[in-house]
């Protein structure tokens, strides 16, 4: 299954004073140009249960990356919004109601030690007692893959202002793993990739006109999360 | 006037480290210890000047630390008795040591804390470090074993919010070292050992 979702904007700013700020909040309060490109398998047909909650966890590995908390907090928030919403339990409250098994360096890396897991004491009864039926890892992040331009800005005694254009292009990549608690198994993955372009055009005033992929990301994933585990279209 | 102060004022930090303490979700080993922590460990204060304008920093973990094993300890023993000496002899009265005495003792200690700041790492994200020293002494203080643990944390965040993240990523040092200390201990040689003297079942599973 695959969605694509686009969409374009542009702003020109009129002039200065009250209308030029106007311009610039209203610009700041639009985004430029974002692709995202969601993709899901499957691996079982089960969806969460009256009651049911699931729990959304970041991958972090100790290179020079990780998911950003922020994308978890915005995948979060969406889910438990909407017409649809679903019980999560938060990562914090699930990290330590099973300390010391989902640290970093202890979490299970893939569903098939799932089993050996929830062997140790006590790991079931807290999760049945938590009923979390889902649980999704989340791993990817957003980086700048391109930029240039240039943009100079100077103050005097009579004022000041800033000259020029500069973009940087941004690449949002992450992979939702969906692993079900209650079968000891995995359910499947979820992939969204977003890509855009931000500009900063200095015209007296900067005017930012920011894509956001990560944003877009969210969003796109966010969607899909809720109709893999809830079963119900929107 | 008022933006110098701001901007000198920046170059000093301090930092209390404060977070969550959990529970460890884990079996206790049906055995008595007696923990034994030097002086400063629950004081701890770590002072560093960084180079190139990272500032003065003054980050205060003695409590949190302190706080935090005393609760993994007493999750992972049956029986724990802050002592301040190793031993079980005649004329420790007053000394911390009690009239029973436990089967063995664990001496815990911080060897080192570090942290990165993003301006010399170059990445995104404050990193922090603790270096754990667990020594095992037998009923009589002879040293058993000598376990060296290194936790890691980081959290991204800079400028405004650099003392949250660097809290964040201490706090996760810290748990980082708790957990391994939890599951890797008591699967080392000479523990396992001490353990099947004392007739403790302490079968090894695997780390995942």
């Amino acid at each position: 299954m695959s969605i694509w979702k686009g969409a374009l904007t542009t702003v020109a700013p009129r002039g200065l004073g009250v209308r030029g700020l106007v311009a610039v909040i209203a610009v700041l309060q639009l985004g430029g140009c974002a692709t995202t490109r969601v993709e899901q398998s499957r691996q079982s047909n089960a969806v969460l249960g009256a009651g049911e909650a699931m729990v959304i966890l970041g991958r972090s590995t100790y290179n020079d990356r990780e998911t950003e908390e922020s994308f978890t907090d915005c995948l979060a928030d969406i889910l438990r919004q909407g017409s649809n919403p679903i019980r999560l339990v938060s990562e914090d409250q699930f990290k330590d109601d099973l300390y010391p098994w989902f640290e970093s360096r202890t979490a299970p890396t893939n569903a098939n030690e799932l089993g050996r897991l929830f062997a140790e004491a006590g790991v079931q009864a807290q999760i049945d007692q938590s009923s979390i039926r889902y649980l999704a890892w989340i791993e990817g992040d957003t980086v700048t893959i391109d930029k240039g331009g240039s943009m100079s800005c100077a103050v005097s005694t009579f004022g000041g202002g800033c000259f020029g254009m500069s973009f940087w292009e941004q690449d949002a990549s992450y992979e939702a793993s969906i692993w079900d608690l209650k079968n000891l198994s995995a359910s499947g993955q979820i992939s969204a990739d977003a890509n855009g372009t931000s500009y900063l055009a200095g015209l007296v005033v900067p005017i930012p006109i920011l894509a956001r992929p990560g944003n877009a990301a969210c969003k796109g994933l966010a969607a899909q999360l809720r109709v893999f585990v809830t079963g119900i279209e929107e | 006037m008022a933006l110098l102060c701001a901007l000198l004022s920046s170059c000093a930090h301090t930092l209390t480290v404060s977070g969550r303490i959990p529970t460890p979700l884990i079996e206790p080993l049906p055995v008595s210890i007696g923990f034994i922590r030097p002086v400063d460990f629950s004081t701890h204060i770590h002072r560093e000047k960084l180079p190139r304008g990272g500032g003065d920093w003054t980050i205060e973990l003695g409590a949190l630390q302190n706080a935090f094993f005393e609760t993994l300890f007493d999750a992972l023993f049956q029986g724990v008795q802050p002592m301040e000496i190793a031993g079980c002899g005649a004329g420790d009265e007053g000394r911390g040591v009690v009239a029973s005495c436990p089967d063995g003792f664990v001496r815990l200690s911080l060897l080192e804390y570090a942290f990165l700041p993003p301006e010399l790492s170059g990445l995104q994200f404050f990193s922090a470090s603790t270096k754990y020293q667990v020594e095992l002494l037998d009923a009589g203080g002879m040293v058993l074993d000598t376990w060296v643990v290194v936790g890691y944390g980081k959290n991204e965040g800079g400028g405004f919010q650099s003392t949250e993240a660097l809290n964040a990523a201490t706090v996760e040092a810290i748990r980082d070292a708790g957990a391994r200390v939890a599951l890797e201990w008591p699967k080392q040689g000479n523990v396992r050992t001490w353990l099947d003297l004392i007739g403790v079942k302490n079968d090894p599973k695997p780390i995942m």
